[in-house]
C-alpha cells in the first residue's frame, strides 16, 4: 500500500505545488500541472482505497475462519484463509492455528516459524506465544489464541457485526446476540439457504428436491450444475432415487421409473444370457471355445455398460442436463458424477482436461488458477516431488470444490473427501514399474533375462531405441522379444482376506478396488475369487464371465483370523486342472505364519503370487511369497489405496520380455554381480544382484571305505557280496544316481531306495558297489534329476593291502598309518582316516584317503617287515589328500563352534621352507 | 486544433503521466506477484542471503503452498531450517516430499548433504542405493565408495579375539594375551600353550597402521593405504594367500588381494573383509584359502560376526546373516519393504532401525519407555544414530553424539569429558572411543563397562 500512497500524496502535492508557483509558471502550465497531479491522485487513490478495502476484507475473511475454527471446523476455516490475498500477521497466525486443529505438525510448524519473523509489539507477541502452547487438535488450548487474535484483527464493530451475521446465516452455527439474517435474501437466496441446511444435515433427499424446485423456477447454468452436484453426492453416500421421484413434475418422475425398471429388466436378461455362455464355454474346446470366449467376453462389456446405466441412471441424466455448460465448475460436477459412477479413469480426465484448458485457466481467479497450475504441472511432469503434500491436497480440493455456487452446507463431504484422496493417490504408482521374475545363467557368459512389469515400461524396452541395458558396471549390446503368450489365456485369482480387522473402511474399500479390478481386467480372462480367515472359501470359481465375479464381491464379509497359507491353499484348488498362465493376487492388512512349502508348490503350479498388503502387515514374510513365485509385494498405506493399487496391477499382469545379452569380457572376474535395466524415455528401471556359482551344488566331504584292498575284494568275490561305501557331502538330496568305474548305481526304484542303496539323504549317501574293480584310483560321479553331473576325483582307490601300523615322518609331521594302507602298483602309498599330528599343537584327520609317493625299497621293506623303520617322506615331497583334512579336539587352533574342516576334496599338504601348509587344489 | 498545437506539450504531460504511472503500477504487480511461486522463491533466496531465516521460512512456505512441485522452495525451506540449527526438521522437510520410486536428484544431493553433517552415514547410503537403483550412474559408484570409506575413517583402535587383544596406541599396534598361534605377531610365547601376558607390548607390526581387528586366533591390521595384513592362525587359510597353515608362525603377513580394505570380521577359521567399493569377500571355513567373493550379496555398507553368525547390512537398507557359515548362503532377516540404516547384533539376538527411526528388536534389551506401534516396532525416544548390543545390553547414540546404554530400564546416559568418535562391536564385545583416546569396553554379556587398561589413541 505503500506506493499507492504516495502516488495520492505526490499527486496532491504536485497539484500544491502547482498552486504556489502558479505566478512563475505560464497559465497552460499550471493547469496542466494541476490536471497532472489530479490525475496522479486520482489513481493512487484508487488503488489505495482498492488496497485498503482488501485488507479489511481479509481481515474480514480472518474473522470469519476463526468463527470458524471456534466451532470445530477447520475445514470451512481453511476455506476462507484461502481467500486471503495479502498475508498479514493475523491471517498466518490462524493458519497456524488451522494446521495445528487439523493435526499437520510439519505444515503448522512452519508457519509459525515464519510469524516469529513477523512479530511486532507485546501483543503479537503473546498471540505467537500463545499459538506455540496449542497442542494438535486440542480446542481447548486454542481458546485464548482465537481470542487474542480477535482482538488483533481490529476490526469496527460494524465490520464484525456484518461478518458474523453471515457466518450464523450460512453456518448455522450460534453467536450470541447475533441473529441469522435472511430478510435481505431474495426467494432464489433463501432456497438456496435451505439447501445448503438441509445438506449440512444430511437431509440429501430434501436437497436435491428443493434443488429441482429451483431449477423449474430459474433453468440457469449455476441451477443446473448445482442440481447435478447435489445428486452425484446423494449418490456417492449409496442413496438412490428409484421410486422416490425428486422431480416436481410427476410425469417426469413416472419416466424414469419406467426407464429404471426397462434397464433391470433387460440386464436381467443378459446376466441369464452370460452365465449359459459361461457354462458351454467351459464344456468347449478348439476354435469353438475361441469363438465362445469372445461373444462372452463382449457379452460382459455389455452387461458392465448396462450395469453402470441401470444403477446410476438418474447420474446418466444429470451428466446430459449439462453437457452443454462450458466452464471449469461444470467439468468439476462431471469428475464429481463420474466419479460418484465409481469410473474413476473419466472422472480424472475430467480434472485433468480441465487443468490443462488455457481458458479455464484465463477464467479463473488467483487461488483456483494456482491450484489449476497445479495440477497441470503434476500431470505433466514425470516428478511428484510434493505430490503426497497437505499443500497439494489443498490444491487439489481447491479445484474439485469449484461446482458453482457456494454453499457452505455442501462444502466438505464425503464425495470431496474421498475424490480428494483418489487424485492424491492417482499420483502415486503402487508397485515396481520393471522387475526380474528369472535370469538364466547357464549359458553364461550369455544371459537371459526374463522382465515383467507395467505395460508402458514393457512396451518402452520392446520399443527402439534410447533402453539401457548393463552388467555390472559395464553397458551390454542386448536383443529383446516379446514373450508371446497369444495361445495361453491368463487366470487371474483374487485372494482376499476376510479377517475381523478388515471390517468398515477396509473392506468397503477393497470391494470397491475389486470392482474397479473387475471392470478393467482384460474380458477373456478369466477370474476367481477365493476369501479367507481362519479357513478359505471360494466366493467365486474361475471363469471368463466376468459378471459371477462382480456379483460376488458384495459378499465378501470381515469376521475371523487371518491364515494367509489357507488363502493361498484355497487360490491353488480354484486353479487346480488350469492350463493357462496363473496370477494370484493375495491381500491382507494382518499377520500369521506362511507356509513356504504351499508357496512352493503353488510356484510349481505355475503360480505367480503378487502380495498386497496395508495396515499391521508383516512385510518381510509378504515379500518372501512374492519373491518364491516371481511376483511383487506392494505396500499401501491405507485401504483407501487399494483402488489405485488393484487398477495398476492390471497394467502389470501378463507383460513380459526377454532380453539376452552377453557380459563384458572386462566385467568377467568381476565379484558382486548385477544386471540393471532401464527405459530410455520414462526412466522405469531395475537391478537385481546374481551369484555365479550355484550353491546348490551337491559336494562330497568325504567317502568312508574309499580305500578299497585286493582283500576286500576278494572276499567279497568269494561270498558273492558287494563292497560298501558311504559318500558324505552336502545337497545330495537331488541325486539319482551315483556311477563309480564301470557301475552306474540308480538310488531309487520308484518311491523306495535302489537295490543296492540302504541310505540317501541331504548329507549322505550309503550303498553298495559291485566288487569288480581293478587297482588305481576312482572318480566318484553324482547324477540329478535334471540329468547334471558332478565328478569328484580320486576320491577312492583300489590297492594292495599293507598290513602295518607304522608313523610316517614328514618334516615334523607324524601320519600314523593305523586306520588302514595299502600300496597301488606305481608304489604310491595311500592311507585311509589317518591321523597326523605335528609337535603339540598341530592335530588332525584326513578324512578319506591320504597319497603319497614312496621310495620303492621303504614299501618293499614294509611289505616284508611292516615298516618297523618307519617312513620318512622328504620335505621336496607334498602328501596328497583325497576328502576332508579335520582339525581334531587336541589341536591348537580347534574350536567347538568352528567348522574342523580345513581342506576339502583334493588338496596338498606341502612344505615351504620350514613351514607346513596344506593347500586345497581346484 | 491550433489551440492543441499550441499547447500540446501542456496537454500531453498529465496524459502521459496517466499511461506512465499506470504502467509502472502493472508491471509493478507481474514482478512483484505474490500468487507467483517463483517471486515467492527469489524473495527466498534473497532472505538466505541475508541470513533472515524467519522471511525465508515464509517466503519459501508461500512458494511450495502456490506450487507444492516447486523443488528449489522445499530445497530452500530445508536449508532456511539448517540455517537456525534444526536440521532434523529440515531432513524431514524433504524427505516427506521424497518420492523413493523416482528420485528427484537434486532433492536427494540437498540430504545428503544434510545426512552428511550429521554423520548419519546409513542414511546417505540409503539415498545413493536409491539412486543406483534408478540410474547405475558411475559417479554414484565412486561416490557409494568415499562414503563407505568415510564411515570407516574412524577410529578402530581395539579388538579382542579368542584369547589376545590388538590395541593401537600413537600409531602403533600392541598386542597382549596368548600367542600360541602367533596372533600377537611377535616370537616371545610362539607355540607355548601357557605362555599369556597381560601387558601390551609392541606387536612388531612396521607399517603405519590405521585399524585393528581380531577373528579367533587371527590378527589383522589395516594400514594408511587401505591394505590388510593378517598375523596368527591360518590353520583353514582364512588369511586368503592361497593356504593353510598348519606350523606356528610369528610376523605380519601380507594378505593377498587385500587392497582397499574398510572391515575385517570373523570367527576361528573365517575372514569377512568389506572392501571400500562395497564388495564383501570371504576366506577360511567352507570358503576356501583365497579372498573370494561373497555371492548373491548386493553392495554392503556393515558387517559384524559373533557366535558363529555373520551379519551383513546391504546397501539396499537390508539386513542379511549367515548362519551355516556357508558364505555365498545369506538368509535375509528383513524386507525389501523396510530400510534398515543400522543393526546391533551378538550372537543369534540382533535388532535393527530403519529409515523411519523405528527400531525393531529380536531378542535384544530395549528401554523401557520406549511405545510400541502396532507393527512390532518400538519408537524410541531419540533418533538412534548407531547402536550395538553385547547381548545383554543395548548401546546406542543419538544423532548429537550422545551415548547411552539399555537393559530394559530407562535409557541411562554416558556423560564423559570427551567427543564419542565411534561406536563398534567386535566378536560380542562392544566399544565406545573417545577424542581423548579413552575407549569404554562391554565386553560379552557383562552389565558394566571397562575402561582399557591404557587410553587407546586411534
Amino acid at each position: 500500500m505503500v506506493m499507492e500512497l504516495l502516488l495520492l500524496v505526490g499527486g496532491i502535492l504536485l497539484a500544491v505545488l502547482s498552486l504556489v508557483f502558479a505566478k512563475r509558471l505560464s497559465r497552460a502550465w499550471v493547469i496542466s500541472l494541476i490536471a497532472a497531479g489530479l490525475v496522479t491522485a486520482m489513481i493512487g487513490g484508487g488503488l489505495t482505497a482498492e488496497a485498503i478495502q482488501e485488507k479489511r476484507e481479509d481481515d474480514r475473511n480472518v474473522h470469519i475462519a476463526l468463527r470458524y475454527l471456534e466451532a470445530g471446523q477447520c475445514d470451512d476455516a481453511a476455506h476462507y484463509l484461502k481467500k486471503v490475498k495479502n498475508d498479514s500477521f493475523a491471517s498466518v497466525a490462524a493458519e497456524v492455528l488451522t494446521e495445528k486443529l487439523r493435526g499437520n505438525d510439519t505444515l503448522s510448524k512452519i508457519k509459525l516459524d515464519a510469524l516469529e519473523g513477523q512479530v511486532r509489539g507485546e501483543a503479537q507477541e503473546n498471540i505467537y506465544l500463545s499459538l506455540n502452547a496449542v497442542s494438535a487438535y486440542d480446542y481447548s488450548t486454542s481458546e485464548a489464541a482465537i481470542t487474542m487474535l480477535h482482538n488483533n484483527l481490529d476490526l469496527s464493530e460494524k465490520v464484525v457485526h456484518d461478518a458474523d451475521t453471515k457466518y450464523v446465516t450460512e453456518s448455522g452455527n450460534y453467536i450470541e446476540g447475533i441473529e441469522a439474517d435472511v430478510s435481505s435474501l431474495s426467494e432464489e437466496e433463501q432456497r438456496l439457504m435451505d439447501i445448503s441446511n438441509q445438506s449440512r444435515y444430511g437431509v440429501s433427499f430434501g436437497a436435491i428436491q428443493s434443488a429441482a424446485q429451483l431449477l423449474s423456477e430459474n433453468p440457469s447454468a449455476d441451477n443446473r450444475l448445482l442440481f447435478a452436484k447435489l445428486l452425484a453426492d446423494a449418490a456417492y453416500n449409496g442413496e438412490y432415487f428409484v421410486d422416490g421421484g425428486i422431480f416436481p413434475d410427476e410425469a417426469a418422475n413416472a419416466k424414469l421409473s419406467k426407464e429404471h425398471e426397462k434397464l433391470k429388466k433387460e440386464l436381467a436378461e443378459l446376466t441369464l444370457s452370460a452365465e449359459g455362455l459361461a457354462i458351454k464355454l467351459e464344456a468347449s474346446e478348439g476354435s469353438q471355445k475361441e469363438k465362445l470366449t469372445t461373444e462372452l467376453s463382449s457379452l460382459n462389456e455389455r452387461i458392465a455398460a448396462l450395469r453402470n446405466q441401470y444403477e446410476f441412471l438418474y447420474l446418466h441424466r444429470a451428466l446430459s442436463s449439462i453437457s452443454d455448460i462450458f466452464s471449469l465448475e461444470a467439468a468439476v460436477v462431471r469428475a464429481r458424477i463420474y466419479f460418484a459412477m465409481k469410473d474413476y479413469d473419466k472422472a480424472v480426465s475430467c480434472i485433468e482436461k480441465a487443468a490443462s484448458n488455457f481458458f479455464i485457466r484465463l477464467s479463473a481467479d488467483g487461488g483456483v488458477k494456482n491450484a489449476l497450475n497445479v495440477i497441470r504441472k503434476s500431470n505433466r511432469s514425470d516428478d511428484t516431488i510434493g505430490t503426497a503434500s497437505t499443500e497439494f491436497r489443498d490444491a487439489i480440493n481447491t479445484v474439485i470444490s469449484q461446482t458453482g455456487i457456494e454453499l457452505a452446507g455442501t462444502r466438505t463431504n464425503q464425495l470431496t473427501l474421498d475424490f480428494t484422496d483418489y487424485l492424491m493417490t492417482e499420483q502415486k504408482e503402487y508397485g515396481s514399474d520393471l522387475y526380474i521374475t528369472s535370469l538364466d545363467l547357464s549359458a553364461f557368459p550369455q544371459i537371459t533375462v526374463t522382465v515383467a512389469g507395467r505395460d508402458t515400461a514393457v512396451e518402452e524396452l520392446l520399443s527402439s531405441g534410447g533402453n539401457t541395458v548393463r552388467d555390472t558396471h559395464y553397458d551390454v549390446k542386448y536383443k529383446v522379444r516379446a514373450i508371446d503368450y497369444e495361445n495361453m489365456q491368463m487366470d487371474i485369482c483374487c485372494v482376499v482376506d476376510q479377517s475381523g480387522s478388515m471390517g468398515g473402511a477396509p473392506t468397503e474399500n477393497l470391494k470397491r478396488a475389486l470392482s474397479g479390478f473387475i471392470d478393467a481386467i482384460n474380458g477373456d480372462t478369466r477370474i476367481g475369487i477365493v476369501g479367507f480367515e481362519n479357513d478359505y472359501e471360494i466366493l467365486s470359481p474361475m471363469s471368463e464371465n466376468h459378471a459371477m465375479a462382480a456379483a460376488a464381491v458384495p459378499n465378501i464379509r470381515a469376521d475371523g483370523g487371518t491364515e494367509i497359507t489357507a488363502g493361498i491353499e484355497g487360490a491353488m484348488e480354484a486353479l487346480t486342472g488350469s492350463q493357462n498362465r496363473k496370477t494370484i493376487l493375495l491381500m491382507t492388512d494382518g499377520q500369521s505364519y506362511v507356509d513356504m512349502d504351499t508357496v512352493r508348490r503353488a510356484a510349481e503350479m505355475g503360480c505367480v503370487i503378487h502380495c498386497i498388503g496395508f495396515g499391521d502387515v508383516n512385510d518381510e514374510i509378504l515379500q518372501s511369497v512374492a519373491d518364491a513365485t516371481g511376483g511383487q509385494y506392494i505396500r499401501a498405506e491405507t485401504s483407501a489405496e487399494l483402488i489405485n493399487v488393484y487398477l495398476d496391477l492390471v497394467g502389470m499382469i501378463g507383460n513380459e520380455v526377454e532380453i539376452t545379452y552377453s557380459v563384458h569380457d572386462k566385467s568377467l572376474d568381476a565379484g558382486s554381480r548385477y544386471v540393471f535395466i532401464r527405459t530410455g524415455k520414462t526412466g522405469a528401471s531395475v537391478k537385481y544382484y546374481y551369484a555365479l556359482a550355484n550353491t546348490d551344488d551337491p559336494t562330497v566331504s568325504y567317502i568312508e571305505n574309499a580305500l578299497i584292498t585286493d582283500s576286500d575284494l576278494d572276499w567279497a568275490n568269494q561270498n558273492n557280496d558287494r563292497i560298501w561305501m558311504d559318500i558324505y557331502g552336502e545337497n545330495l538330496a537331488d541325486i539319482t544316481e551315483v556311477i563309480i568305474g564301470n557301475e552306474t548305481i540308480p538310488l531309487y526304484n520308484g518311491d523306495n531306495l535302489g537295490p543296492n542303496v540302504n541310505y540317501a539323504d541331504n548329507d549322505r549317501i550309503s550303498l553298495t558297489i559291485a566288487p569288480n574293480l581293478t587297482l588305481g584310483w576312482y572318480a566318484v560321479t553324482l547324477k540329478d534329476q535334471d540329468g547334471n553331473a558332478y565328478t569328484f576325483e580320486n576320491m577312492c582307490c583300489v590297492a594292495e593291502l599293507l598290513n602295518a601300523y607304522a608313523e610316517i615322518k614328514f618334516g615334523d609331521l607324524i601320519i600314523s598309518m593305523n586306520n588302514g594302507a595299502a600300496v597301488l602298483p606305481d608304489g604310491t602309498l595311500v592311507l585311509e582316516n589317518a591321523y597326523m599330528y605335528s609337535g603339540e599343537l598341530f592335530y588332525a584327520r584326513a578324512c578319506g584317503l591320504l597319497s603319497m609317493n614312496c621310495d620303492k625299497a621303504i614299501l618293499q621293506d614294509g611289505k616284508q617287515n611292516g615298516f618297523v623303520n618307519g617312513i620318512t617322506i622328504p620335505k621336496s615331497a607334498s602328501i596328497q589328500g583325497h576328502g576332508s583334512l579335520r582339525l581334531d579336539s587336541g589341536d591348537a587352533a580347534f574350536n567347538w563352534n568352528s567348522s574342523d574342516i580345513i581342506a576339502k576334496e583334493n588338496y596338498q599338504i606341502v612344505y615351504n621352507q620350514d613351514e607346513l601348509r596344506v593347500v586345497e587344489l581346484h | 486544433m491550433e489551440y492543441v498545437k499550441k499547447y500540446k506539450l501542456q496537454i500531453i504531460l498529465p496524459v502521459l503521466l496517466a499511461v506512465v504511472v499506470l504502467v509502472a503500477t502493472a508491471m509493478s504487480n507481474l514482478f512483484s506477484d505474490n500468487s507467483s511461486s517463483d517471486y515467492q522463491c527469489s524473495l527466498g533466496r534473497k532472505y538466505l542471503n541475508d541470513l533472515d531465516y524467519s522471511g525465508a521460512i515464509l517466503a519459501y512456505s508461500n512458494a511450495i503452498a502456490l506450487d507444492p512441485t516447486n523443488t528449489e522452495a522445499r530445497i530452500g525451506l530445508a536449508k532456511a531450517y539448517s540455517g537456525k540449527n534444526e536440521p532434523d526438521f529440515a531432513v524431514q522437510i524433504l524427505t516427506e516430499s521424497l518420492n523413493e520410486k523416482k528420485m528427484n536428484p537434486d532433492i536427494a544431493e540437498a540430504l545428503m548433504e544434510l545426512y552428511t553433517e550429521r554423520g548419519d552415514w546409513g542414511s546417505v547410503i540409503s539415498i545413493l542405493d536409491i539412486l543406483l537403483d534408478q540410474t547405475d550412474d558411475e559417479d554414484y559408484h565412486e561416490m557409494l565408495a568415499d562414503v563407505i570409506a568415510n564411515m570407516y575413517a574412524r577410529p578402530h583402535p581395539i579388538s579382542m579375539g579368542s584369547a589376545h587383544e590388538l590395541m593401537l596406541k600413537d600409531g602403533t599396534v600392541m598386542s597382549r594375551g596368548q600367542n600360541v598361534l602367533g596372533q600377537l605377531g611377535i616370537t616371545d610365547g610362539l607355540g607355548d600353550r601357557y605362555f599369556s601376558t597381560d601387558t601390551f607390548a609392541p606387536a612388531g607390526f612396521s607399517g603405519v597402521a590405521e585399524r585393528v581387528f581380531c577373528a579367533g586366533n587371527t590378527s589383522y591390521v589395516i594400514d594408511d593405504t587401505g591394505k590388510l595384513w593378517a598375523a596368527g592362525e591360518n590353520r583353514w587359510g582364512q588369511i586368503g594367500n592361497s593356504y593353510g597353515l598348519l606350523s606356528t608362525a610369528s610376523g605380519w603377513f601380507d594378505v593377498a588381494g587385500g587392497e582397499n580394505t574398510v572391515y575385517v570380521c570373523g570367527d576361528t577359521g573365517t575372514a569377512y573383509v568389506l572392501k571400500k567399493d562395497g564388495t564383501l569377500y570371504h576366506s577360511g571355513a567352507y570358503s576356501g584359502q583365497v579372498l573370494s567373493v561373497c555371492t548373491g550379496l548386493p553392495t554392503i555398507s556393515r558387517i559384524s560376526a559373533s557366535e558363529g553368525y555373520v551379519y551383513a547390512l546391504g546397501t539396499n537398507g537390508v539386513l542379511y546373516r549367515n548362519e551355516s557359515r556357508t558364505p555365498d548362503s545369506w538368509q535375509r532377516l528383513t524386507s525389501a519393504a523396510v530400510r534398515v540404516t543400522d543393526y546391533a547384533a551378538c550372537g543369534s539376538v540382533y535388532a535393527w532401525v530403519d529409515s523411519d527411526g523405528r527400531y525393531m528388536s529380536m531378542g535384544t534389551y530395549y528401554p523401557g519407555n520406549w511405545e510400541y506401534t502396532n507393527g512390532g516396532y518400538l519408537i524410541p525416544d531419540t533418533r538412534i544414530a548407531s547402536l550395538e548390543t553385547n547381548g545383554n545390553m543395548l548401546i546406542y547414540t543419538d544423532l548429537n553424539g550422545v551415548l547411552y546404554t539399555a537393559d530394559g530400564s530407562d535409557p541411562q546416559k554416558i556423560e564423559m569429558d570427551s567427543t564419542l568418535v565411534n561406536l563398534y562391536s567386535d566378536a560380542g564385545n562392544v566399544y565406545a572411543v573417545y577424542e581423548s583416546g579413552t575407549a569404554l569396553v562391554w565386553k560379552k554379556y557383562e552389565t558394566q563397562y571397562s575402561i582399557a587398561a591404557e587410553p587407546a589413541n586411534g
